[in-house]
């Protein structure tokens, strides 16, 4: 008998850890992290530096990454653009993310009059022209880190309320779902213990996508001026500024991007990881 | 049976269970499933009732109904005296904790993302009995009671058979001390070995426990074997009603002795010589026949059959009232 041979279950962290890709993506983003938090420790120049004397430089040895129009050294820009970038991607996928499933946990779970309301605000909120919202919210709001985060969040909890609603529909039906109402489950209990846990995979999928999203649209934000002003650099406005010359001096595209390029990457493998290592049944490669 | 006065556990009165029937933009309702068209019966406490039938019978719908997973269309079911319809959600889930219910599908109805001892803990969690080494204790004895082993508890529902899972759905039941437990088709999804297992666990705690059940099958033998009383549904209604010795040996329904003869015989030559089985499907219960439900498949139907609908009488019955729903029941010999 299988339940007699008492071998110890491997619990979500040791799950993960069999996850190779997973556990080097950690690691990367982890490092990445620290590395945009010492910004001020280990970059080898001021961010607003400006040398007129060596504008547009290739990578050398005195500026890894090269410099920008202003001469200011890329590699430090890069460090201290990633403070912004990495906090609000992940800041606002979370919050994205949460509000998201929030709704359409309810919507799906409840129906009925509740899910025609908040699906119609689904619809709207998805017709709504990002770039319009944002000019109009431009005007109001003051750039601020948490504020941008919160913009950017409110503006990307569509898709997932549409995919959760999906799955929580068909998980409502399931017979582990009466059973808890059958024992005398409330509402919470059974949305946040029956349902959403077997909604994490699309959640979690989700949250990934969200994070690279996020440091895109914060760089829209900046170039409409509602992001943070220079010269504080994110790396979103550091491509925005380097769209003209991208034929020419691909570096200053190049480093901005491969940055986001790793945190999306990482992120995105970390949520693979987590995906399996969050589910039981998955089998043990 | 004993000889002590029968206390009414469960009273069924006229329950009703209708499921609309929506077409159209405007969801117009165009008409109902009557999964459930009018039952009434007592279960005793202590006793082991049967339901029989075949599928869309309605079997599933009333064990949902008198636990008030779905909500009776009309009608009444009161526990212990108490009307459950009349029960506020709060007090209804207190009560929950008397009744519960064994699933038929051991594998969808445990949750595949919660460990076996937080699913037999959860019912104690809820209804906040005792404290937490307490529950840790009762898991234990319970997973030990149903016979499976303490390391059960921190593994996952995935990798146990469907008997095991069976086994963890009746001890989730048993976790909270119900008094009156719904088995629906509770071992209708597993092996023919295991079945067997699953009801002399299901006897043994109904004996040490003094429950009450309330035994949704179609496989006759099993019923024959676990109850004291036998219901036979028919398109929503009870059709015949009696002990377990009265149905069996004398069924007055020509349903049920349909469906008496349609249980196979472990002998070839008496295999051979059995009468026909029951020709037709179960109509629709959306639009039932006219008359006596069971008219256009029923060997004895005449006009009468075809239009008046029978009353359910009493007709004898050895220890207890053998009910039936026909005109033209006869003790037979």
């Amino acid at each position: 008998m299988s339940e007699r041979t008492v071998v110890p279950r491997p619990g979500v962290w040791l799950r993960l850890r069999r996850h190779r890709l997973a556990v080097l993506s950690l690691g990367i983003f982890a490092l990445l992290t620290v590395a945009c938090l010492a910004a001020p420790l280990i970059a080898p120049y001021e961010f607003d530096t400006i040398d007129l004397a060596s504008v547009r430089e290739p990578p050398s040895s005195a500026h890894w990454m090269g410099t920008d129009d202003l001469g200011r050294d890329l590699m430090t820009r890069v460090l201290y653009g990633g403070r912004v970038s990495i906090l609000i991607g992940v800041l606002a996928a979370v919050l994205g993310t949460g509000l998201g499933a929030l709704i359409g946990s309810l919507a799906g779970y409840f129906g009925g009059r509740l899910e025609s309301v908040l699906m119609r605000l689904t619809d709207i909120a998805f017709a709504i022209p990002t770039l319009p919202l944002l000019i109009v919210l431009a005007s109001y709001t003051q750039a601020a880190i948490l504020s941008m985060a919160l913009i950017i969040g409110f503006l990307s909890w569509m898709t997932t309320a549409r995919v959760v609603r999906g799955e929580v529909l068909s998980l409502k039906q399931m017979t582990y779902v009466e059973a808890a109402r059958s024992i005398g489950a409330g509402h919470g209990r059974i949305i946040g213990r029956h349902i959403l846990p077997n909604v994490v995979g699309p959640i979690v999928v989700g949250a990934t996508l969200a994070v690279g999203n996020a440091i895109i649209l914060e760089s829209s934000l900046s170039f409409l001026g509602l992001g943070v002003q220079p010269p504080v650099p994110t790396w979103g406005n550091m491509l925005m500024d380097a769209q003209a010359t991208m034929a020419t001096k691909p570096w200053l595209t190049v480093f901005p991007g491969f940055a986001i390029l790793l945190v999306v990457l990482a992120v995105n493998f970390i949520g693979d990881g987590l995906q399996d290592a969050l589910d039981p049944t998955a089998r043990e490669s | 049976m004993t000889d002590t006065p029968e206390r009414v556990l469960v009273q069924v009165r006229d329950l009703k269970k209708h499921f609309p029937i929506r077409r159209g933009v405007l969801r117009r309702q165009v008409g109902a499933v009557q999964a459930v068209d009018g039952l009434t019966f007592d279960i005793h406490e202590g006793e082991t009732l049967g339901l029989v039938g075949e599928s869309g019978s309605g079997k599933s719908t009333t064990g949902r109904a008198l636990l008030r997973l779905v909500r009776p269309t009309a009608g009444s079911v009161a526990f212990d005296g108490d009307e459950l319809s009349s029960l506020g959600a709060e007090a209804l889930r207190a009560r929950r904790r008397e009744m519960q219910m064994i699933f038929q599908d051991p594998y969808a109805s445990l949750n595949p993302r919660m460990t076996i001892g937080a699913i037999v803990r959860e019912p104690l969690d809820i209804h906040e009995i005792g404290d937490a080494a307490g529950r840790d204790r009762r898991v234990d004895e319970l997973l030990e009671r149903v016979g499976l082993s303490r390391a059960a508890r921190d593994r996952y529902p995935h990798e146990f058979s469907g008997g095991q899972r069976q086994r963890i759905g009746i001890a989730r039941a048993l976790s909270t001390e119900p008094r009156f437990i719904v088995a629906d088709e509770a071992i209708s999804a597993l092996d023919v070995s295991i079945q067997a297992q699953i009801v002399n666990l299901l006897q043994d705690l109904a004996d040490e426990l003094g429950l009450t059940y309330l035994f949704i099958a179609h496989d006759l033998t099993m019923v024959r074997h676990i109850s004291d009383r036998v219901a036979v549904m028919y398109l929503g209604r009870i059709v015949e009603l009696g002990t377990r010795d009265d149905v069996f040996e004398r069924p007055l329904h020509p349903y049920t002795r349909a469906l008496l003869d349609a249980v196979p015989i472990p002998d070839p030559t008496a295999e051979a010589r059995r009468p026909p089985a029951l020709g037709g499907e179960v109509p629709s219960p959306a639009d039932p026949p006219s008359g006596c439900r069971f008219h256009p498949r029923c060997p004895l139907a005449t006009d009468l059959c075809r239009t008046k609908d029978p009353h359910t009488r009493e007709a004898g019955g050895t220890a207890r009232p053998h009910r039936v729903a026909c005109h033209h029941a006869t003790q037979p010999e």
